[in-house]
């Protein structure tokens, strides 16, 4: 059980840690880098847009300042977008990024400070400038009237002005303040004059500011630090993506360990189900084996008992025979005598009969006994041969079996003797077929048994044939697997019952009693059979006929001709 | 780990370019639509008309007029915003300077709350940039409402029409965020469109007399224009006042001015320039409501501001034009409520 809960261990370790580098090799937000970006982009148009109106403003060519206010506005909202993705974001993208944003509301705010000064310090100069122009030439044109000079002096600070409004220098400037302040000097009469002294060192004043904002606010850092904040970005999203990226080579690797893991785990599995499969064939073989061997023992049990039970009888027999057989000889001879006798003392009993007339013997009339004596002395012989002749097949049955001789024989030979000894009995109507083997083994054995095993086998095949027709075949093989020889008997007769095809061996089991059957006939042939070591078999279906097969052994040594059969 | 390192880099470099494609690729798809033009349709003029409608909620800026109007937004419901703000009144009080929960006078005037939306930023001294932030300010600022969120959500919490009415408007529903964007909302739908002024910048040359035309000819050409300027005729700018002083009479103002705000020495009596939209109905006039007719304020306005004094005959005509810039409210042109209106 160890074994197991470990490796089910590290598959889910190896699983949990690609879980974790899933996790970590997630590409890092693309939709806020994206928005940032596109933030950072709008951000720029509005900076653009601002610095494009500031310098519209300056030459006097935006009417109005609203454009100023929603570039503003633009700016603002695009750094708010970054203020609240920074308070949200994690703290690493706060660490790359959050200084950066700082940097850049700060120079936003600046910005607007001195968009604010510029607005209002543009106000003053457009209109000064307005005031001054359109008034210097008011007074020019009424002064030339009454004081030359003092028209000399205007147009003279005209003149200065258009410059400096040109190019803003310091020379010019200082002209510009000598000349008003020789203005102030001078009699004021007219309340205008005063006024456009006014308004021309404003414009002095304040035109250098104007254009020194304008330059701030050209030169504000919005730029820098949106690029500054663009690349800080870019540089964590790149790092980010890189450590992604490294997990997921590792991702990769883990993977691929787990799998090989897992093919070796299947591998290992693969090859325990086939010993698995192999050991349980193998344990399958040995029960078959087992079983057929507790078959064959159970067989060669029933043929021990089958054996003991014959030698049993068999002496059993033996000693009924000798004891049934001297009185038997005794009725047979006495029989003998007695008819001898009869006939003697038929002439005798003849005459008296003719003589005397009608006289008792035995109880019954003469005239009837003259016939019936000489049966009844017949029969009494003819029981007695009867005897005899059980007793002798029973001696035949118990007879000794070392009597047997031992020499080579050639089965085809004995089955061919036997067809000789019966070929008188062979019906014409009977289809008898034989088939034998070429080229069998020889057999150790006795040949006239064998023969008469034959000859026992075909006549009861005879025997069981119907009146007319039928077939009879007779053939012998050679079995390779079980290295013996077989000679089969087959009929078409009416078959034997199932429950009978065991007992036919039995000795004096017949079902031919009326016809004489001893029943000792295929005990007997079995006898014979188990003698050369060999087996009988029978195997029948009512009906349809039997079939006889007797397996013989063939001596180990005998050598083992190519299988051929052949028909005689 | 040589193979590793390469790995890393090519991967960083595969990201920098498709990163600097992207950009590549927004920067061409953003240049057109983004670049606002620098100016519209009414490139000549300074002044630009109030659009028409507005794109707003109506649900939210219903309930944003509802919470205008309730007192309950200050400590002891002593005041709404519209206790100074009367929409009936110009959007202000019409006195120079209102009086505060604790019994003086505020520092400034009320500004009008009609185009408020048209200012870029809020208060006389620009002190915020979000009507959000301005309302929330108001609510806490001690001279105002006194108040706080904590005092004010209970109350406002209380009520179950109030609680079901956010439901509908907003998906958080009742929230400090909400309040403000609710207040936003109605401010917003305060714009008063469709003046005599903005009928005439839309091409009708009959909705202005020959005197009011000149009227805005001389407001131009006198450089009153050059700060009430835009959509709402200022309010998107700060300007010093008095930037031509008499020599001879000190300042009398003691008001910083957006200085209190940014602290900046340039920004001492600086104010934002207010806007003149209805300016004939939202009399007294400057931050500190000292002038009571508009003539003098336009007088003065010359004279301090542009350093240029007026005739008589000329300011008539500015304060003609000045009148045309009155505008409509739900349809209703405003007038002052000892007129017959609202």
């Amino acid at each position: 059980m160890g074994i197991p809960w470990r490796r089910l261990l590290v598959v889910t370790g190896l699983l949990l840690l690609l879980t974790f580098l899933l996790l970590q090799s997630r590409s890092p937000d693309v939709g806020l880098r994206e928005r940032i970006y596109e933030t950072l982009h709008v951000f720029e148009v509005h900076d653009a847009e601002l610095n494009r109106d500031v310098l519209l403003a300056r030459a006097g060519l935006l009417p109005h300042y609203d454009s100023l206010s929603e570039a503003t506005d633009g700016l603002y909202g695009a750094l708010h977008g970054l203020e609240s993705w920074n308070e949200t974001a994690s703290e690493e993208f706060s660490a790359a990024i959050g200084g950066h944003v700082t940097d850049l509301s700060r120079a936003v705010r600046e910005k607007e400070t001195l968009l604010e000064y510029f607005k209002a310090d543009n106000a003053l100069l457009r209109n000064s400038l307005t005031y001054f122009l359109h008034t210097g030439h008011l007074l020019s044109t009424q002064t030339v009237v009454n004081n030359r000079a003092v028209a000399a002096a205007i147009g003279t600070l005209s003149n200065a002005m258009l410059r400096f409004v040109r190019t803003p220098q310091r020379a010019v400037s200082n002209e510009i303040r000598t000349a008003l302040n020789q203005m102030t000097g001078a009699n004021l009469l007219q309340h205008d004059l005063h006024i456009l002294v006014l308004h021309g060192h404003l414009i002095v004043d304040v035109l250098p500011e104007v254009d020194d904002l304008l330059r701030q606010l050209l030169a504000a850092p919005t730029t820098t630090r949106v690029r500054a904040l663009r690349d800080a970005s870019l540089q964590y999203y790149g790092q980010m993506e890189a450590r992604a990226q490294t997990y997921r080579i590792l991702l990769y690797l883990v993977a691929v360990v787990l799998l090989a893991y897992l093919v070796y785990l299947f591998n290992r599995l693969r090859a325990n189900a086939r010993d698995l499969g192999r050991a349980n064939t193998r344990l399958r073989r040995e029960i078959d084996e087992r079983t057929r061997l507790e078959e064959k023992a159970r067989e060669q049990e029933l043929q021990l008992i089958q054996a003991n039970k014959m030698t049993a009888l068999g002496t059993l027999v033996a000693g009924v025979a000798h004891e049934i057989n001297n009185p038997n000889n005794l009725t047979m001879m006495n029989a003998r005598v007695l008819a001898e006798a009869w006939g003697d003392a038929q002439y005798i009993l003849e005459n008296y009969h003719d003589e005397n007339g009608e006289f008792l013997i035995g109880g019954l009339p003469y005239a009837e006994m003259r016939e019936t004596v000489p049966a009844l002395i017949r029969d009494m012989h003819v029981g007695a041969q009867r005897i005899e002749r059980i007793v002798n097949s029973l001696k035949d049955f118990a007879r000794p079996r070392q009597q047997a001789v031992q020499a080579t024989l050639q089965v085809n030979e004995a089955v061919q003797r036997a067809l000789n000894l019966l070929r008188h009995r062979i019906a014409k109507t009977i289809d008898f077929q034989v088939e034998l083997a070429e080229g069998l083994p020889p057999l150790q054995g006795d040949m006239q048994q064998i023969e008469q095993v034959v000859v026992n086998l075909i006549t009861n095949a005879l025997e069981a044939l119907p009146e007319e027709g039928g077939q009879v075949t007779v053939s012998t093989r050679y079995n390779q697997d079980d290295h013996d020889i077989e000679i089969d008997v087959r009929d078409t007769g009416i078959g034997i019952p199932q429950q009978n095809v065991e007992r036919l061996c039995d000795p004096f089991f017949t079902t031919k009693q009326e016809q004489g059957g001893t029943g000792l006939g295929l005990a007997i042939t079995y006898t014979l059979v188990r003698d050369h070591g060999g087996n009988l078999v029978f195997e029948s279906t009512p009906g349809e006929g039997t079939r006889a097969r007797v397996t013989l052994p063939c001596p180990a040594e005998s050598p083992v001709p190519a299988p051929q059969a052949l028909q005689v | 780990m040589t193979v590793w390192a390469i790995g890393k880099s090519v991967v960083v470099r595969i990201a920098l370019a498709v990163m600097a494609l992207h950009l590549a690729c927004a920067g061409t798809a953003l240049n057109a639509e983004t670049l606002l033009p620098s100016a519209g349709a009414w490139d000549s003029e300074p002044i630009v008309p109030i659009p028409l409608s507005t794109d707003l909620d109506a649900g939210q800026v219903a309930l944003g007029k509802k919470l205008f109007h309730d007192p309950r937004l200050s400590r002891n419901n002593a005041f709404s915003c519209a206790t100074c703000h009367r929409l009936n009144q110009g959007g202000g009080d019409g006195v120079s300077r209102p009086p505060t929960l604790t019994g003086g006078l505020h520092l400034r005037n009320t500004p009008t709350v009609f185009n408020v939306a048209l200012n870029s930023r809020f208060h006389w001294d620009g002190g915020f940039r979000t009507l959000e932030a301005e309302a929330e300010a108001a609510i806490h600022d001690p001279a105002i409402m006194n108040s706080d969120w904590a005092d004010v959500l209970p109350k406002l919490q209380a009520n179950a029409d109030y609680v079901s009415t956010f439901n509908t408007a907003y998906p958080g529903g009742l929230t400090r965020a909400n309040v403000l964007h609710a207040l936003a909302s109605f401010q917003r739908s305060l714009n008063t469109p469709n003046s005599r002024f903005d009928q005439y910048l839309r091409g009708d040359a009959d909705a202005l007399s020959d005197d009011e035309k000149q009227g805005y000819d001389l407001f131009k050409a006198f450089g009153c224009a050059a700060c009430h300027q835009g959509v709402n005729v200022g309010g998107n700018m700060f300007q010093r006042f008095g930037i031509f002083r008499n020599q001879n009479r000190p300042h009398e103002d003691e008001d910083a001015g957006r200085f209190s705000v940014t602290g900046a020495e340039r920004d001492r009596q600086v104010f934002r320039v207010p806007s003149l939209r209805n300016v004939a109905v939202t009399a007294p006039y400057y931050h500190d409501g000292r002038v009571q007719s508009l003539e003098t304020a336009v007088d003065l306005m010359a004279t301090r501001q542009l350093g240029r004094p007026l005739y008589p005959e000329e300011i008539e005509l500015i304060v003609q034009f000045l009148h045309t810039l009155t505008g409509e409210y739900q349809g209703q042109l405003l007038t002052l409520p000892d007129e017959d209106g609202p």
